[in-house]
């Protein structure tokens, strides 16, 4: 890969620039507190009348809905290859969406619903208030988390895959709260009714929803502040009003009564089969979507690190031999490679090795942020590099396994 | 003597260095305050615009009605006013105020000195012997209406003679200081009365007693 040469412009990238939550400094990040602050007291206020209804059952949801969470917060975290974002970002990506986005869309809902009823009726209203107030009350509310999250840190946010990591945490986080309202307000919160619930909305449905809607929402902010300057001011609005608007149509789609293919209730029998059938229906062509948007972004991040490090294979300094660097685009064989050398040469050789890759992808994050290859931090770099892998070299059996990767 | 054979020792790797400094992203000099206040902005448009909206949108439509010569009502845009027979039970003038299928009945003028009185009558007369099932809410809720009169208000559902599906309402007994009381029944088929309760009640609230 080392002839391979990308002219996307790698100064803008600021991967290794690593900023926690703590903006002390940042107006965002107060109110962001302020924001959380007032949503926690809502939201306490809710899972206490929650508690009361059926505390075993309200136990059980929380129970399975983090089942649920915790790997898909794990997915969508190693979703970015060579930077991941700082947990605390994550963590409160993930928060604002438990607690500010739920907490205030309730509140929303229930005035733009007044609207509904006014313009078209109770009768129309009844039918269509959840399809054409909650996708965009919830969208807006969603978004702002990730904007807040950009503008406390905004160097995190360089690449379109950040957006996503980010919007789909912030989703996450609104989902697991909003399941445990339906399994605790609307399956009846006693335990036969919360595992109903769970059935419904996350067996049958929990591929599609709002992970979705805020990671393709979260791909449009993250286009919009990182392509200054490759890309003009229209066409990033463009893009993001675009991706918003495409979360807000499968959302209403989502909560419309077109496409419903759900049973009539009560189930029995096969009702329970033609469920996640339904579910599917009206989710698998957004999660297509997203899927093939997250594919052309970690395509997109692979070129980056082509066009950042491909260069250092020739590179008098050997920060990076051919076989590293090979190895080091794949995550699946960086890992098989550290399990190598562990097998060989013990588990300080593996931590040596792991030490080396980083640095490896480090040299990529400090490209990203000087102007010339030749800069001194980019040889302060290298020599680093290669400290560590004379360092390796010189442990008992380690040698065959780096050469080979 | 001979010397004890010595064991090899690995050699020692090199310690590697500190990862080397790297250049600090120069801080953005701009407008702090902006944007975050346009976040802010936007949540209090998304939050509360609704509400708003919605009482723009509720305005009085056409002239007001007149029920019994006792009490005037002004329908809300969209809602059309129908004369009713005096009710067999009660016996006084009463006016249908509709909208899809949510209903205000509005009966008047009944003697009564105390609004819980009032509703708790209407409740055993009128509501009980024209329904199956019927559970109303335990706690009524007084308060006084802007014209200064004294109401009393209850929930109810249950299913009626000649209406296909349950019903749900909310029952709103008003007395006047000078003993003209007023009865506001609105009702609607369970789980669509509560889009048409706002406009109920700001068309409650708004009635004046002649």
């Amino acid at each position: 890969m080392k002839g391979s040469r990308d002219p996307l412009d790698i100064r803008r990238l600021h991967w290794g620039t690593t900023t926690t939550l703590f903006q002390w400094r940042q107006p965002a990040l107060w109110l962001y507190l302020a924001i959380m602050a007032l949503g926690l007291f809502i939201t306490f206020s809710e899972q206490v009348v929650f508690r009361e209804i059926s505390p075993p059952g309200w136990l059980l949801a929380w129970a399975l809905v983090l089942l649920y969470a915790a790997p898909v917060f794990l997915l969508v975290y190693v979703l970015d290859l060579f930077e991941r974002e700082p947990m605390s970002l994550v963590v409160a990506a993930f928060l604002w969406g438990a607690i500010a986005a739920t907490a205030f869309a309730g509140v929303a809902n229930q005035g733009w619903a007044l609207v509904v009823a006014r313009i078209l009726g109770p009768d129309v209203a009844s039918e269509w208030t959840a399809a054409l107030t909650a996708p965009v009350v919830e969208e807006t509310l969603k978004v702002l988390g990730i904007v807040l999250i950009y503008l406390i840190a905004r160097g995190e946010m360089d690449d379109i895959m950040d957006g996503f990591v980010y919007g789909a945490m912030v989703g996450l986080g609104f989902a697991i709260v909003e399941d445990v309202f339906y399994f605790m307000a609307i399956f009846g919160g006693q335990p036969e009714g919360v595992f109903t619930g769970f059935f419904v909305r996350v067996v049958a449905s929990g591929l599609y929803g709002h992970v979705l809607y805020t990671g393709v929402t979260g791909i449009g902010v993250a286009y919009f502040v990182s392509r200054r300057g490759q890309a003009t001011l229209a066409r990033r609005w463009l893009v993001l009003l675009g991706l918003f608007a495409a979360a807000v149509f499968a959302h209403f789609l989502w909560n419309s009564p077109l496409l419903d293919f759900f049973p009539a209730e009560p189930w029995s029998g096969a009702d329970w089969l033609v469920v996640p059938f339904a579910a599917a229906v009206k989710g698998i062509p957004f999660l297509g979507f997203v899927a093939m948007l997250v594919y052309l972004a970690r395509r997109r991040e692979r070129r980056w690190l082509d066009a950042v490090v491909g260069n250092e294979v020739d590179h008098d300094g050997q920060a990076l031999t051919e076989e590293e660097y090979e190895v080091l685009k794949d995550p699946r064989r960086r890992r098989r490679a550290r399990r190598e050398m562990r097998a060989r040469a013990g588990p300080k050789a593996a931590a040596l090795l792991k030490r080396l890759q980083r640095s490896q992808i480090n040299l990529a994050m400090v490209r990203t942020r000087v102007a010339s290859p030749n800069d001194p931090a980019m040889e302060r770099q290298r020599a680093y590099c290669r400290s560590l892998r004379d360092a390796l070299l010189a442990m008992p059996g380690a040698a065959p396994a780096t050469r080979s990767g | 003597m001979e010397a004890a054979p010595t064991v090899p020792t690995p050699p020692t790797p090199p310690t590697p260095p500190s990862p080397p400094s790297t250049p600090v992203v120069a801080a953005h000099r701009e407008r702090r305050w902006l944007p975050p206040l346009v976040v802010f902005l936007v949540l209090v448009a998304v939050v509360f615009g609704g509400y708003f909206l919605a009482g723009v949108l509720s305005v009085p439509a056409g002239p007001a009605v007149v029920v019994g010569s006792s009490v005037a009502v002004a329908p809300l845009s969209g809602w059309t006013a129908t004369p009713l027979e005096p009710s067999p039970v009660t016996g006084v003038p009463a006016e249908r105020i509709s909208r899809g299928t949510g209903t205000l009945d509005v009966l008047a003028p009944i003697p009564a000195r105390d609004p819980t009185d009032l509703l708790k009558r209407y409740v055993s007369n009128v509501l009980e012997t024209a329904s199956e099932q019927l559970r109303v809410s335990e706690d009524i809720q007084t308060r006084t209406l802007p014209s200064g009169a004294s109401a009393a208000r209850v929930r109810y559902d249950g299913m009626f003679t000649n209406v296909p599906t349950r019903i749900e309402g909310e029952l709103t007994a008003v007395v006047s200081p000078n003993g003209t009381g007023v009865i506001f029944d609105g009702w609607g088929p369970e789980g669509l009365f509560g889009y048409a309760l706002r406009d109920i009640r700001q068309m409650v609230a708004g009635s004046e007693i002649v």
